[in-house]
């Protein structure tokens, strides 16, 4: 006969479990225990052991809930899983602002004297409201692009009072992060020579890790220079996680670094095959922890083991003594140097003009005179013309968990077309950054299209060979196994408007001013992306708020080509091929995937007609 | 035999050699139920914080009518929630002379004596309950 079991063991909650021990001791005890009122103490043990079960319910439900990332609580929890599925969590972010670097040469002729023209090294750093900001790259006034391929020089002449030139305000735009260097020394003894060191940097608001260089000897009194750092034969490199291969760092030996790629701050960048790596990690107090690998890469074991023993298939043997595939340990006697930069955090943003005074920085002047030298030095002035901003406390434990999902989705690969276009922008900047890009499939394969930007804040696209080059070889990392990646420069349909209006003053000038302004300010190329199609509802919307304009007789549009233009045509059919006069369709300018329109000279191509109402009785 | 419950204080059965001395007796079976609801504190209770009484708060009050009359209240209106079969009949506060087992009611202390009834098949049984406070 089947028994009637009392006991659900699926029950959790304390009023279930303690209705299945009165039902298990009715059934089983009754003639002990028949007494089930709250103030019998028969009950207040039944409700003891209903309250243990409960509780330890609980507790397993909240320990289970820990390891689910969609309802994990705690913040050590969500770090826990962010690093199972190889997210590496951000600590604070620094904030971000532009210095316009400016410094007074001398003149040479009608133009500056270009040998005056000062080269500050990276790391230089900019101070004001308690905080202090470093530049990342070399800025050499010679150059009229920035790091990040901007045109970004402004030549001003200082005039005496017969108009004459005296000097000229050469001033260089570049961007600067908040943060200071520090460096952590620490000597490497048996003891750490560990499979899978951690050290733990001792400043809580790290940004980032510049460099990681291991020092033959343990007697080192002063930190290694800056130049030491970058040409340190053991340098160590950060990766995502320890199994990662590859590193994407600059290529010296690349034919690409041409003296012209070198001087617009380009440099050729490849994957490294990297062994002495490591993995930057936070720990929940905020600390930055380096783990280092865990292979030998000390060959004296082969040498003076195997080999004598008469083993000597070296490379069979290698697999297992010298296997470096999740990074080497430290070597001991050795001296590791930490460069890693502190800072960050929302107190970082601050205001306009705020920056004005220079901290420490090197500044060389190569000019023929030593006192002109020295003046262009000294000459050097520093501000802010915007804010600082973008600094924030690091990610909420919402944020991380919305990032972790991400990530974990994307896992480090182009697969679709924005995984591609994502992943163009996040190239380093010093191997160079297209001012807009669009992937594209064509035939079976992916296109990147790429458009630069010329000194003047024009489009360009004419892009060099090593950019595209760079981002062909970043997109390697990344880029799925059957996926053919061609990068391409995009195509440029220059505009010019012709704008019939019907004003309330028919000679105002400062209204058709106003409209062209108006005009040139909708095309701003900064406003659009490639494929972006371009709707004259919203010009005309646009220009009818303009003061003094009452109506919109006409807009005509051409398509500009040759000569001081872009050499593509727009592939919108033409009302007039000798003008080039595009015929509007639906109101819309259609752009193609690879393409961007631009007005490229907005005082000739933009013309505003005036006209004021006629008299139909005279 | 057949039992109702624990008897509470608890008690070692060294006829059976149980654990605990256990209740056959109806009224015996109340009186401990109503000791221990008196006797535990609001909160002591294991996933039932309301179980109890505050008597224990009324030590630092005042020797008087007052405090006499809050007692009262609290017993009946505990025992109400919680033993509902039981009725209070009467509660008899004795502050001198002797208490039930002969010794003498202290100067800072209150002789309380619970008379309660319950129904036990057809019939009404009493019993009684004394605590000294």
């Amino acid at each position: 006969m089947a028994v009637n079991n009392p006991v659900s063991y699926g029950n959790r909650t304390f009023t279930q479990i303690r209705a299945d021990l009165i039902s298990l001791i009715r059934q089983y005890y009754p003639e002990v225990l028949s007494d089930f009122t709250d103030s019998s103490v028969g009950s207040m043990m039944i409700d003891l052991n209903a309250g243990v079960g409960n509780n330890l319910s609980i507790n397993t439900d909240r320990a289970f809930q820990e390891t689910q990332l969609e309802y994990a609580q705690q913040r050590a929890s969500i770090l826990n899983i962010a690093k199972n599925l190889g997210f590496n969590i951000p600590n604070l972010r620094p904030s971000v602002t532009v210095i316009d670097f400016t410094v007074t040469v001398p003149v040479n002729g009608d133009n500056p004297d270009s040998s005056y023209y000062p080269v500050l090294s990276a790391g230089a750093q900019v101070t004001g409201g308690g905080k202090v900001f470093e530049t990342q790259d070399v800025i050499d006034w010679r150059s009229p692009i920035s790091n990040l391929g901007d045109p970004n020089r402004a030549i001003i002449p200082n005039l005496d009072s017969n108009g004459v030139i005296q000097s000229y305000n050469v001033t260089k735009r570049e961007v600067v992060i908040n943060g200071s260097t520090n460096i952590f020394k620490k000597i490497i003894t048996v003891g750490d020579v560990t499979p899978f060191l951690e050290i733990t940097l001792p400043d809580i608001n790290v940004i980032e890790i510049e460099d990681v260089i291991l020092l033959e000897g343990v007697n080192y009194s002063t930190n290694p220079s800056v130049y030491a750092f970058a040409n340190a034969p053991l340098k160590y490199y950060e990766v995502d996680y320890l199994a990662q291969q590859k590193v994407f760092l600059e290529n010296n030996s690349s034919s690409l670094n041409t003296a012209t790629s070198t001087s617009e701050g380009l440099k050729a960048g490849r994957w490294f095959d990297v062994t002495r790596k490591f993995l930057k990690e936070f720990d929940t107090n905020g600390f930055c922890v380096l783990t280092f690998g865990g292979g030998n890469p000390d060959q004296d074991a082969f040498k003076n083991g195997f080999i004598k023993e008469g083993v000597s298939n070296q490379q069979f043997l290698m697999n297992y003594l010298t296997n470096t595939s999740l990074g080497e340990m430290l070597k001991r006697d050795h001296t590791l140097f930490i460069r890693y930069r502190v800072g960050g955090g929302s107190s970082s943003n601050l205001g306009t003009n705020v920056l004005t005074a220079m901290g420490n920085f090197q500044m060389t002047v190569q000019g023929s005179l030593q006192n002109v030298n020295n003046l262009v030095k000294r000459s050097l002035t520093v501000a802010n013309p915007i804010p600082a901003v973008g600094g924030n406390d690091g990610l909420s434990t919402e944020q991380i968990r919305f990032l972790i999902k991400y990530n974990f989705s994307s896992q480090g690969r182009d697969v679709t077309l924005t995984d591609y276009l994502t992943q163009v922008y996040k190239m380093p900047g010093k191997f160079g950054s297209p001012f807009r890009a669009n992937a594209m499939k064509e035939n079976n394969k992916v296109v990147i299209s790429i458009l630069g930007i010329n000194s003047d804040g024009s489009l360009s696209n004419t892009s060099t060979t090593l950019l595209k080059e760079n981002i062909a070889e970043y997109l390697l990392g990344y880029r799925m196994i059957n996926d053919y990646v061609e990068i391409r420069d995009g195509e440029i349909y220059d505009l010019a408007f012709d704008i019939d209006l019907y004003v309330e003053n028919g000679t105002d000038s400062q209204i058709a001013s106003n409209v062209i302004t108006l005009v040139r300010d909708y095309f701003n190329i900064n406003n659009y992306q490639m494929n972006e199609d371009v709707f004259l509802g919203d010009l005309q919307r646009e220009i009818l708020l303009a003061n003094g304009v009452i109506n919109i007789i006409s807009i005509t549009v051409y398509n500009k080509v040759g000569g001081q233009y872009s050499m593509n045509v727009i592939p919108q059919e033409f009302a007039n091929t000798t003008t080039g006069q595009i015929k509007i369709i639906n109101n819309t300018i259609y752009s193609t995937e690879d393409s961007m329109f631009e007005i490229k000279y907005p005082e000739k191509d933009i013309k505003v007609y005036l006209r004021k109402k006629v008299d139909l009785t005279s | 035999m057949a039992s109702y419950n624990i008897k509470f204080p608890l008690e070692d059965d060294v006829n059976t050699n149980r654990y605990f001395l256990m209740n056959s007796v109806t009224k015996e079976a109340y009186t401990s139920d109503l000791l221990l609801l008196l006797l535990t504190s609001k909160g002591e209770r294991y996933y039932e914080p309301d179980y109890g009484t505050n008597l224990i708060k009324f030590i630092f009050e005042p020797k008087d009518n007052i405090t006499i009359g809050d007692i009262e209240r609290e017993i009946k209106e505990t025992v109400k929630n919680y033993i509902p079969s039981l009725t209070i009949d009467n509660i008899e506060f004795n502050q001198t002379g002797l208490d039930s087992e002969g010794f003498p009611i202290g100067e800072n202390q209150v002789n309380v004596k619970i008379n309660f009834t319950f129904e036990e098949d057809a019939f009404s049984q009493s019993g009684e309950l004394e605590l000294n406070f």
